[in-house]
């Protein structure tokens, strides 16, 4: 256990100082200064410029400032979206509001997809399993800005039942939530029901069976536990979806987020913010898959320790 | 065992007659043939094949027929209603000039809508298929070596594999989306090579999706074909080539890869439909083609901006995305089972 847990860890900061490093690097590359302005800048004042932020210097003391500068918190200042503000302040004010979308829709997409993946397998081949299996299928073909766009017509527009945009009222989450949340519920689903009926074929349910339980206690007790756990390998890609599902969500509905933020410097070149986010998100994430990795290894004890996956 | 007694009688030799009724008359079936069965027996895949088809046929074939480019800029012709007229085409049409309809209508420019969607499925679909195309090769090649290989080889070649697979990939592309612009465009500016205006039109946002495609999203593949290699090596053919002297590169090239035809193209076909997703969502971010050239994703971004007065321009192209997935995905689904019969569940 220890040993696969060390060796995820390993590959997990590899990852992360690649990340990083690839990401300084790239954005070093770009030729042309981020302080030009369309008025012109002189010599003196750029190298006064590049001084200020440490820019004169070698590039690798450059990245080796600029991690360790990270890790402390310090991800340098925006240089265009609200001019000489701290990156790291920007992300704390926006990344909690998309964290807050994030949940909502982790949650729902979680339980809603474990429940209709179960009555799916229960009610196989029945009209319901029909059902379900037409929704998931075209739910996982629909590009996550089409389910967005298309709530926003129907009860934003058209009905005006709900906010078009922003987050001030209870009702401003339901639909964010529900387009973020509808691609992973579908294809939990999904997932759910392919194992459950897996799982179902095997003999420890042949015994409950022979015991006499009744058939819902079967399903949700014995069987349940065990289909559960390739639900729990797609968590890591869940989360990853939900990053970058935002991006669109909060695009779609003018959510103050960091996704739409995100993307808007990527629009006006902000380095610094660009860099901040990408390599926060990146951390992130990578630790999400390496937590969910372990987590699954612990859940289902069939699974060898200490041999690596696949 | 049957554990009845026979009689003398039921053990006699069979008659020339009585043999040939065992014998069932059956073609021999090629893999392909017998694949294709398969296949056509699949009414779903098989309807989802027909929509592919028709979409090829309406994005490559279809803009033939209309009198108007994905970019003209048709005067005073600005957001019109389907199937409505400007002035002057209405007089011109009072002349007696036969004036081609604008069946989806014009964009904000004065742009014939109908072709700007016909021509983003033909971008969005394209863009699909190359970026598959990039997949297999580099994945297989990545692959078929680390199997056949194996060893140490193999094991530093899969841990490569593991730390790509677990980069975010879509923060990638948007970081080299920023990155590429200048130079690209430098190049481009600057070079009068055919390949520079080629890939001008194309523009920097799907060049980059392309690289990213290149560097990240080969893994999978790679862990496929290895997989398929690892076990083919040991069959006996294999050891038979070696023992008259045939090169690695060889093998792989006649023996291995043939084997995994199966897989090489039910994987890229499911590749197909996950690059398009993945394009239409940064050009719907505004990150992927530049204007004007158009995809169905930056089309349904551009309807965003108009969606309370002209909804369908939303719609439509979100429609025609969605359908176009789906159909991709059943089919791959479809030519899964088909070919790979164990796979199936």
């Amino acid at each position: 256990m220890t040993k696969y847990v060390i060796k995820r860890l390993v590959i997990a900061i590899f990852t992360i100082l690649i990340i990083a490093s690839l990401t300084f690097l790239l954005m070093n590359a770009v030729p042309g200064s981020p302080f030009l302005t369309e008025h012109g800048v002189s010599d003196d004042t750029m190298l006064a410029l590049e001084a200020k932020y440490g820019m004169d210097k070698p590039l690798p003391i450059q990245l080796k400032n600029y991690l360790v500068s990270f890790v402390q918190g310090d991800m340098g200042v925006s240089i265009k979206m609200q001019k000489n503000r701290p990156v790291s302040e920007i992300i704390l004010e926006k990344f909690p509001v998309s964290v807050k979308v994030g949940i909502w829709a982790l949650i729902w997409s979680v339980t809603v997809g474990i429940v209709l993946g179960c009555l799916a397998a229960h009610y196989r081949g029945k009209v319901l399993d029909s059902i379900l299996r037409v929704v998931s299928t075209v739910g996982i073909a629909i590009p996550g800005f089409v389910v967005a766009s298309l709530l926003l017509i129907v009860f934003g527009v058209k009905l005006r039942l709900l906010p078009t945009s922003g987050l001030d009222s209870w009702q401003g989450y339901l639909m964010p939530a529900f387009a973020l949340g509808f691609y992973p519920m579908c294809y939990i689903a999904r997932l759910t029901r392919s194992s459950m009926l897996d799982v179902i074929h095997q003999d420890y349910i042949r015994t409950a069976k022979a015991k006499g339980l009744g058939n819902r206690t079967i399903v949700f007790k014995h069987a349940l536990r065990n289909s559960l756990i390739p639900v729990v390998t797609y968590l890591g890609p869940l989360i990853a979806y939900l990053i970058t599902g935002g991006f669109v969500v909060e695009t779609v509905f003018a959510i103050p987020g960091l996704g739409k933020y995100f993307v808007q410097s990527i629009m006006c070149r902000d380095y610094p913010i660009i860099m901040g986010t990408t390599i926060l998100l990146a951390v992130l994430l990578v630790i999400m898959m390496v937590v969910v990795d372990i987590v699954y290894k612990l859940v289902d004890p069939r699974i060898q320790l200490g041999k690596g996956g696949e | 065992m049957d554990s009845r007694i026979f009689t003398v009688e039921e053990m006699r030799v069979a008659t020339p007659e009585e043999k040939q009724s065992v014998i069932v008359e059956r073609e021999v079936a090629s893999f392909w043939s017998e694949a294709w069965g398969r296949l056509k027996a699949n009414k779903v895949a098989m309807v989802a094949l027909v929509i592919i088809i028709l979409y090829i046929v309406l994005a490559f074939v279809g803009p033939v027929f209309i009198p108007y480019t994905y970019a003209e800029q048709i005067r005073g012709a600005e957001n019109l209603r389907p199937f409505t007229y400007s002035q002057t085409e209405m007089i011109a049409k009072e002349h007696g000039a036969t004036v081609f309809p604008h069946i989806f209508g014009t964009d904000s420019l004065g742009r014939d809508f109908l072709v700007r969607i016909l021509y983003g499925t033909r971008v969005s679909l394209a863009i699909g298929v190359v970026a598959s195309l990039i997949v297999l090769v580099i994945g297989s090649i990545y692959g078929s070596i680390a199997g056949y290989v194996g060893g140490k080889t193999d094991v530093i070649m899969m841990r490569v594999v593991d730390v790509i697979y677990s980069v975010p990939e879509v923060l990638v592309v948007l970081l080299l989306q920023v990155v590429l612009k200048t130079p690209l465009d430098n190049w481009f500016s600057h070079s009068q090579t055919g390949l520079a205006n080629f890939m001008n039109t194309l523009g920097t946002g799907l060049i980059s999706i392309f690289i990213t495609f290149g560097i990240l999203y080969w893994v999978g593949m790679a862990r496929i074909i290895r997989g398929q290699i690892l076990t083919l090596k040991q069959q006996e053919y294999v050891t038979a080539a070696r023992s008259i002297g045939a090169k690695g590169k060889f093998i792989i090239k006649k023996h291995l890869l043939p084997n995994c035809i199966g897989q090489l193209i039910v994987t890229t076909c499911l590749q197909i439909p996950s690059a398009i997703f993945l394009e239409s969502f940064l050009s719907f971010l505004g990150l992927g083609v530049s204007a004007p050239l158009a995809s169905l994703g930056s089309l349904a971004s551009d309807g965003l901006k108009g969606i309370y007065t002209y909804t369908y321009r939303l719609i439509i192209p979100s429609l025609v995305l969605s359908i176009m997935i789906l159909a991709l995905n059943l089919f791959g689904d479809g030519l899964r089972d088909a070919l790979d019969p164990r796979l199936k569940k």
